[in-house]
């Protein structure tokens, strides 16, 4: 007896200490999704999220709240407008800390325990599987009835905001990714600024060219971040995620080259390598701002750090470009890595109707506020140059430096969206490290890549 | 039963109430977070539950999380890699503890700053602590690194860049933020030696080595048990730092048991599978700590 209640005890202790672990976690998280096979019945939620809302809304005088969470930078402006404009509507905003992807999993706690939450964002690529669990509530009931024009708002971003042909999220902010460079650096090695022209070729040897020094005082060419597909990109321009048939194409001919050529970077010393970048826990702006480097693949987002002199001194020019050419082939048109964050509605809110009026006032009005915290708003209709100088206000780049950014361009992006879009990013992350630190070749990580992610496509159909 | 009870006197009635009443509230907290979620889990395992659609949503399935689990790749390499962890964190951070503690308690000059030096890792927390091992272990130019090469060493480890040594770095973290609090707890009971024993030693002859093994071990042998208990289950629970420095990277090399329920509950979604994890988890936890029971009966004094 004593003995079993030792063990019991001994056990007891063990999966409360365990609990506690996994009630508090805290930290920085992983990168992306999913791994495995997740086979929720889709028809189920598609059917039962959509209605229960509408009915509720806006009977009486009474105010109905709006709780909406978000980790940007916000214009509380927006807000207090939006509130004084909708006498019915209250709209509560929560910030919660920028940390990683934890804080998805702080919302998608949030909106599992059925918590008071209405309007939450979805970024970096991860909302593709909250979509296809049923967190989100489906939005095109309510885009048809506004008659919106979701393709002349938002245009190459919409494939952020849906899952199997349903729309879940109203685009909010887009990351424009491109290469930053230091404009003094140019001058100083006697190089043209570059252009949408410039081909993967002369990118690498503008790299060579700019990289000088050695040890800690060594400048790299340029920087290429650890986040998951970022060598991506620029292969993206001449292969698509998907083979025809929908399955996983990433052992085509762009992905293994522009795999290799971030590698070939690396080993030749051009940039940071990605192993050290680890190791380093090194980070984009840091290195860029830092003058450690004289060019850096970064989002739209960086420009809320050149804003922020305090935490990220530096005196030097800077520009923005495309992202390089794949090779001659491709045409010469502007070739931005795009992504977004979206606003969605969590499909057991009450109050979706309000949540929607919110999160298109949010969206469309709040633009140009958007843009004047450093983020890009998705919202294309509002583009216009006081917005553009409201998204570079105190960063010390001119409009015409950035003016790039909000023309015509061709979007590719570092990571898949479609079928089965949360194994294959998960197994990408995992699966290309192993290359960038020289335990597996090209080859065998790429087939592990198609081979998981292939299985959770079967698994989804 | 009933006839010792009508025997009670009324006081003793009394008393006997409030002795449950005292008892109560701790009962129904351990009942509610405790027992409650262990049941819950457990049933989870046998389910499918996405929880975005409610309670209603569990659905049963069988034995079909079991069943996935012999063929998940992920979940074999976290358990092998909770296996090496346990293996080499427990006998390690356990005997360095011990030793630490036998010549604090005896030899040293200036025995309390150094006594709290031992302990600063342990109070010290996890992530920040990270950041500094992070720092230590960069395989270019870290001080570990540089030692290594100053020392001769040919093919330096990579840490937490390279499969082969992530969890090397992992585990030698580990064992210095928490040798320290194992330290305290054998301290202790070291204090709570008579020092009649190690003058009889002395006297017979013994040197402070044979004291150690003849006398320190066996005497502390229920404590060095229950230490060992401990440091196995926190072995088991192994997560912030795995967490902060190589989610469970590079590939499959740092995942462990933990870390792989965490990502099967938060970044999958999958509850019901990440229950079955966590049931697995129980059932290892459970069996490892009735073999040291049984050890415990058998061995102690």
């Amino acid at each position: 007896m004593k003995k079993i209640l030792a063990i019991t005890l001994t056990v007891a202790l063990a999966a409360s200490t365990l609990y506690g672990c996994q009630g508090g976690l805290a930290g920085e998280g992983g990168q992306t999704g999913n791994g495995g096979s997740n086979e929720t019945s889709q028809a189920n939620q598609k059917a039962g999220a959509s209605d229960e809302g509408i009915e509720e809304s806006a009977s009486s005088g009474e105010k109905t709240v709006i709780h909406y969470y978000d980790w940007a930078p916000m214009d509380m402006t927006i807000i207090d407008d939006f509130n004084e404009a909708n006498p019915d509507i209250e709209v509560k905003y929560h910030a919660i800390p920028d940390n990683g992807s934890d804080k998805l999993t702080q919302l998608d706690i949030l909106a599992m325990g059925g918590g008071e939450i209405d309007v939450m964002p979805g970024s970096d690529g991860e909302q593709m599987l909250r979509m296809k669990n049923g967190m989100y509530a489906p939005l095109d009931e309510f885009i048809q009835q506004d008659g919106i024009d979701m393709t002349g708002n938002f245009g190459d971003i919409l494939n952020y905001a849906t899952y199997g042909g349903v729309t879940y999220g109203y685009p909010l902010r887009s990351t424009v990714e491109g290469i930053w460079y230091n404009k003094d650096m140019f001058d100083d090695a006697g190089l043209d600024y570059p252009d949408g022209s410039w081909t993967w070729d002369e990118y690498m040897e503008t790299a060579r060219k700019l990289t000088s020094g050695e040890g800690d005082a060594k400048i790299y060419g340029t920087y290429t971040h650890t986040f998951n597909g970022q060598w991506a990109p620029v292969g993206n321009e001449v292969s698509p995620w998907y083979t025809e048939d929908g399955k996983c194409n990433i052992m085509a001919d762009g992905f293994k080259t522009s795999l290799e050529r971030r590698k070939e970077m690396d080993d030749l010393g051009y940039q940071l390598s990605f192993s050290q970048i680890i190791a380093t826990k090194a980070s984009q702006a840091s290195a860029f701002l830092g003058g450690k480097c004289a060019m850096v693949q970064a989002g739209s987002w960086i420009v809320q750090n050149i804003k922020d002199q305090e935490n990220y001194p530096h005196d030097f020019s800077i520009g923005v470009a495309p992202m390089p050419r794949f090779d001659e082939t491709v045409e010469s048109k502007n070739n931005f890595s795009v992504a977004a964050t979206i606003l969605a509605i969590p499909a057991n809110s009450q109050h979706k109707e309000e949540a929607w009026r919110f999160i298109r006032y949010m969206v469309e009005e709040g633009a140009a506020r958007i843009a004047g915290t450093g983020n890009y708003p998705s919202y294309k209709p509002a583009y216009n140059d006081s917005l553009i100088q409201n998204f570079i206000e105190g960063s010390g780049l001119e409009v015409e430096d950035v003016r790039v950014l909000f023309e015509d361009m061709a979007a590719v992006s570092q990571k898949p969206t479609g079928l089965a879009a949360a194994e294959y990013q998960q197994s990408m992350q995992e699966q290309t490290q192993l290359y960038f630190n020289g335990e597996k070749s090209a080859d065998q990580v790429l087939a592990e890549i198609e081979k998981i992610t292939n299985e959770a496509i079967a698994n989804e159909e | 039963m009933r006839g010792r009870k009508q025997k009670l006197s009324r006081r003793q009635l009394q008393e006997e109430r409030a002795g449950y009443l005292f008892v109560i509230p701790n009962f129904i907290g351990i009942l509610i977070f405790v027992a409650l979620p262990i049941l819950f889990s457990l049933v989870l395992g046998f389910t499918k539950w996405n929880p975005m659609h409610g309670l209603s949503a569990i659905e049963f399935a069988g034995l079909e999380n079991f069943g996935r689990m012999v063929s998940d790749e992920r979940l074999k390499t976290a358990l092998i890699n909770n296996l090496i962890y346990t293996i080499a964190y427990v006998p390690i951070s356990v005997s360095l503890a011990l030793v630490i503690a036998a010549l604090l308690n005896n030899y040293v000059f200036c025995k309390v700053p150094l006594r709290l030096m031992c302990f600063m890792p342990y109070i010290s927390a996890m992530v920040s602590v990270a950041y500094v091992w992070l720092i230590l272990l960069n395989p270019e130019g870290g001080p570990v690194n540089s030692a290594l090469a100053a020392l001769g060493v040919k093919s330096l480890p990579g840490w937490f860049t390279k499969s082969n040594s992530a969890l090397a770095g992992i585990i030698l973290m580990s064992i210095w933020h928490d040798a320290g609090y194992y330290m305290i707890l054998f301290l202790a009971a070291l204090q709570g030696l008579s020092k009649e024993v190690y003058e009889s030693a002395r006297v017979d002859g013994a040197n402070g080595l044979q004291a150690f093994f003849c006398i320190t071990i066996p005497l502390l042998a229920s404590h060095i048990l229950f230490v060992s208990i401990l440091a196995t289950i926190n072995s088991f629970k192994v997560f912030d730092q795995i967490n902060v420095l190589t989610e469970g990277g590079p590939g499959y090399a740092t995942n462990v048991l933990v870390y792989c329920i965490y990502h099967y509950a938060f970044r999958e979604h999958n509850i019901g599978y990440a229950s079955a994890a966590a049931v697995l988890l129980f059932v290892i936890i459970m069996a490892v700590s009735a073999i040291q029971v049984k050890l415990k009966e058998k061995y102690t004094l």
